[in-house]
């Protein structure tokens, strides 16, 4: 059985948490993992794999990278050097 | 701190009293981690404290036939660690449960030789994937955890653990330098006394690093609570450019090793590991991130190719057999120029995710740690 990712998320769909664990771990066990969990996917193409801090997108279902993480765009940094 | 009379000089008149009081060895409390002193020679040294503790001895401290009496009244497990250069061995183990106890014996300045007959022996448990496998001569049964899960004791005693972490995020590339690989998640091998069931704590690879975002750091791999168990540290994720600064590597277990024009993150300790890479900037190629048993290799390579990430350490000392399986392994740097696509840390070795190349290529994710737990039979 290959091993599954779930990302814990606070009120604000913010990444606090990523565990290793199958699902019917994390289920049968809520005192250990309170709170909102989420699958997050490693390595797999389409997919954002959650970091602390990244922020849980609920209509794609996938995680981006934290908004005050990102601060330059593309075009800003491509005449840098 | 009463002081024994021993040892005695030349010419000194030996009174009864004095005769009496080597039988009384004194005692030296200690509420912490404590390292030896040529003082605890021919004394007792008790250890006090609820959660773990290490009781070190370093090299040319103590000389031939001194001996040292330790003994743990505290909750938390004593272990006797040997300092750079030394040597302890035991037919037992070193790690001391409450209310166990032992004697060291200095076999020449840097060996000593621990005789642990009241010490605790070797409980029984399940959980994970198990196997028989042979160490040594030495027979054990070996638990392989891959995800979070439950070690059930089914014998209170002495458990051997090998907590590998997740490894750190690779730094992602942009603007003509390379980012840094992510560091491996740290390798620690300690035993420890269990009385009750234990929580397995698998720790999970950090995120890679997008264009103009920082990875992040591997998360821990434990066994336990920090008053009887034992717990790592995830590898630092590897630098990349934001903005206009240049990220370094970021601590961990292992560090992450620097982007193109950066310096490489920090073991957390060097109990847990080595350092990442640091850029020479001959070129802005990205640095390896730092292995659990090397550093990363520096990066600005004059070939613009990144650098490879430290080496990782073999499993094979702990779960035997003759196949050497490395983990633990940094992460790879990026080139300078290429748009190299970079490799994730495979799942359950706590390798570093490589980092991005400076054509635009993203950084990988940091392979998830593993946890064995093995017991004799």
């Amino acid at each position: 059985m290959s091993a599954q990712y779930f990302a814990q998320i606070d009120d604000n769909n913010v990444c606090t948490y990523v565990a290793v664990v199958q699902r019917e771990f994390l289920e049968a066990n809520p005192q250990r993992y309170t709170g909102r969990w989420v699958e997050t996917f490693f390595d797999t193409e389409g997919k954002t794999y959650a970091g602390i801090g990244y922020i849980y997108d609920e209509v794609s279902e996938d995680f981006v990278a934290s908004v005050s993480s990102v601060i330059e765009s593309e075009e800003e940094s491509e005449n840098e050097f | 701190m009463p002081t024994t009379p021993y040892p005695f000089v030349s010419g000194e008149v030996l009174l009864a009293s004095d005769l009496n009081a080597i039988q009384n060895l004194p005692l030296n409390d200690k509420t912490d981690s404590y390292t030896l002193e040529v003082a605890d020679a021919y004394k007792r040294v008790v250890m006090n404290k609820a959660t773990a503790t290490t009781l070190t001895v370093n090299d040319s401290i103590f000389t031939t036939g001194d001996v040292i009496q330790v003994l743990n009244k505290g909750a938390g497990t004593m272990t006797i660690t040997a300092g750079a250069g030394v040597t302890i061995n035991t037919a037992g183990s070193l790690a001391v449960a409450q209310y166990g106890g032992g004697t060291l014996v200095a076999l020449s300045a840097s060996v000593f030789n621990f005789f642990s007959p009241t010490g605790s022996s070797y409980g029984t448990a399940t959980g994970g994937s198990s196997s028989s496998i042979t160490v040594g001569g030495q027979s054990y049964t070996l638990l392989e955890f891959t995800t979070d899960s439950t070690l059930t004791v089914t014998k209170a005693g002495l458990f051997d653990v090998l907590l590998v972490s997740g490894g750190g995020g690779g730094g992602a590339g942009r603007g003509s330098q390379g980012g840094g690989g992510g560091g491996a998640g740290s390798f620690i091998e300690q035993t420890i006394y269990l009385s009750a069931n234990a929580a397995v704590d698998v720790g999970a690879g950090g995120a890679g690093g997008a264009l103009g975002v920082v990875g992040t750091n591997g998360l821990a791999s434990a066994v336990g609570t920090s008053a009887n168990g034992v717990c790592g540290a995830g590898g630092g994720c590897g630098g990349t450019y934001v903005q206009t600064t240049n990220q370094n590597g970021q601590v961990g277990g292992n560090g992450g090793g620097s982007d193109g024009r950066s310096s490489g993150g920090a073991a957390a300790s060097s109990a847990f590991g080595f350092n990442g890479g640091t850029s020479v900037q001959s070129t802005f190629a990205g640095s390896g991130g730092g292995g659990a048993g090397a550093v990363g290799v520096a990066g600005g390579n004059v070939s613009g190719l990144g650098s490879a990430g430290g080496a990782g350490k073999s499993l094979s000392t702990f779960t035997g057999g003759t196949v050497v399986t490395t983990i633990a392994v940094g992460g790879q740097g990026g080139d300078e120029t290429t748009t190299r696509a970079a490799t994730a840390g495979g799942a359950n070795t706590g390798t570093g995710g490589g980092a991005g190349s400076g054509g635009g290529t993203v950084g990988a994710a940091g392979g998830s740690g593993i946890v064995y737990i093995r017991f004799k039979v």
